[in-house]
């Protein structure tokens, strides 16, 4: 989001709406972590619609504006080493999966709206998306298990 | 909807961008009882996929006004938990340890008066200076951390910081596990481990090993009770020569000139 004052509405959002609708969880679907992180992730997408803007999470977040007093050195140091593997994943897929994967996950377009803003047919679009994320997967899963 | 097309469609599925119908029609055939041909895996291995991007960008400590104002909204007042206490915590336990001490050392006072008029001064002066001695070195133990925990966290935010994983060796089984924070610029290493067992007697001493060389002693340490420790590599061991793997061996109390033990963790500086 790229600022101060849309994240911690977003983060009130994401909680209230945990809140609200935790009898929806299914525990079956996915951790409550990757519950909670994704409707963080669906605020945060219907804020960047709502301002109008189309402003990459994933351009703004490496310089964000503000101090980050962050978690203590030992969790700091696993968040760090869990985003390089990330990073490192994602960099290592080919270019055309990688950029459908960024704009499916940090703008949450559609797989329509990806398949217009990239001038590609949407079955190429949908290919490109589940191959993404199954060599992503494998690679995540290979690095967890070296850890 | 079939399981082949279930599985073309889980990735799109566990990223939420699909159309609400398509969306329903997804839900509908995981919940049909039918013989799936790993469905749900595919599918939870997508979520995973999806959770893990959200660790591609750096996080963000909240200020500790959020949960006030999330609590505010839910009209929860002061009566629900607080769960991101976590950066009072440092602050939280220097009180705590200062208070503890403050009432250890009035109880020690109250003792002494007690014991003067019992003509027994000279014992009770020792206990309440042993007292004052044991709290002084508390504290700054925990000053000692606070700062080293500053420096790491300092360390960690230069992009030249090279994040060597400590894990067990082959054949070694331990619970626990480290990083070397270790920026070769600096000259500078810091080694975070958890999940150490109390060391009673002995302690835990710290290797910078480089190709044909013995290991080089690098410091000795001991966890905190939460198992877990931060101490910094010597940096003359670092001055002397890039390091090629850090290592980690349990020794005689002080340490010892070369390791007596099997290193359990050790991890390779990566060339750059």
């Amino acid at each position: 989001l790229g600022t101060r004052p849309d994240a911690e509405e977003v983060l009130q959002e994401t909680f209230l709406e945990v809140w609200k609708r935790v009898r929806d969880y299914d525990e079956r679907r996915g951790s409550l972590e990757a519950w909670v992180v994704t409707i963080a992730r669906s605020r945060s997408i219907d804020r960047l619609r709502a301002r109008g803007t189309a402003a990459k999470i994933a351009e703004a977040a490496p310089g964000l504006p503000f101090p980050d007093s962050g978690p203590p050195p030992i969790e700091a140091a696993e968040q760090r080493q869990q985003r390089e593997r990330v990073q490192a994943a994602l960099n290592s897929i080919p270019a055309e999966q990688r950029s459908v994967l960024e704009l499916a996950y940090f703008e949450g377009l559609s797989q329509s709206e990806i398949a217009k803003r990239m001038g590609d047919p949407l079955g190429t679009v949908k290919t490109r998306i589940r191959l993404g994320m199954e060599k992503l997967a494998g690679m995540l899963e290979d690095a967890e298990g070296t850890r | 909807v079939t399981c082949a097309e279930f599985k073309e469609s889980a990735a799109a599925y566990a990223l939420g961008i699909l159309p609400a119908q398509e969306e329903r029609e997804l839900e509908e055939h995981l919940s049909e009882s039918i013989a799936h041909q790993g469905c749900h895996a595919v599918l939870e291995s997508a979520l995973r996929t999806t959770a893990a991007l959200s660790a591609a960008v750096p996080p963000v400590q909240p200020p500790d006004t959020a949960w006030e104002a999330i609590e505010s909204r839910l009209n929860l007042g002061q009566t629900g938990s607080r769960p991101r206490d976590q950066p009072r915590l440092p602050w939280l336990i220097g009180f705590a340890a200062a208070a503890v001490c403050l009432l250890a050392v009035i109880q020690a006072l109250n003792y002494r008066r007690a014991l003067t008029e019992q003509n027994a001064q000279l014992a009770q002066l020792s206990a309440a200076e042993a007292e004052r001695e044991r709290c002084a070195q508390e504290l700054q133990a925990l000053k000692n951390s606070t700062e080293l925990q500053r420096a790491a966290l300092a360390l960690l935010e230069l992009p030249s910081t090279q994040l060597v994983p400590l894990g067990a060796p082959q054949g070694v089984r331990t619970a626990s596990r480290g990083t070397a924070l270790f920026n070769s610029e600096q000259q500078k290493a810091i080694v975070l481990i958890s999940a150490l067992a109390p060391a009673v007697g002995k302690d835990y001493e710290l290797w910078v090993i480089r190709e044909g060389e013995n290991p080089t002693p690098a410091g000795v340490f001991k966890p905190g009770p939460d198992g877990k420790a931060i101490t910094q590599v010597d940096p003359r061991v670092l001055q002397a020569g890039p390091p090629g793997v850090f290592a980690v061996t349990l020794e005689p109390e002080g340490g010892s000139p070369a390791p007596t033990t099997l290193p359990f963790l050790v991890g390779s500086v990566r060339k750059t």
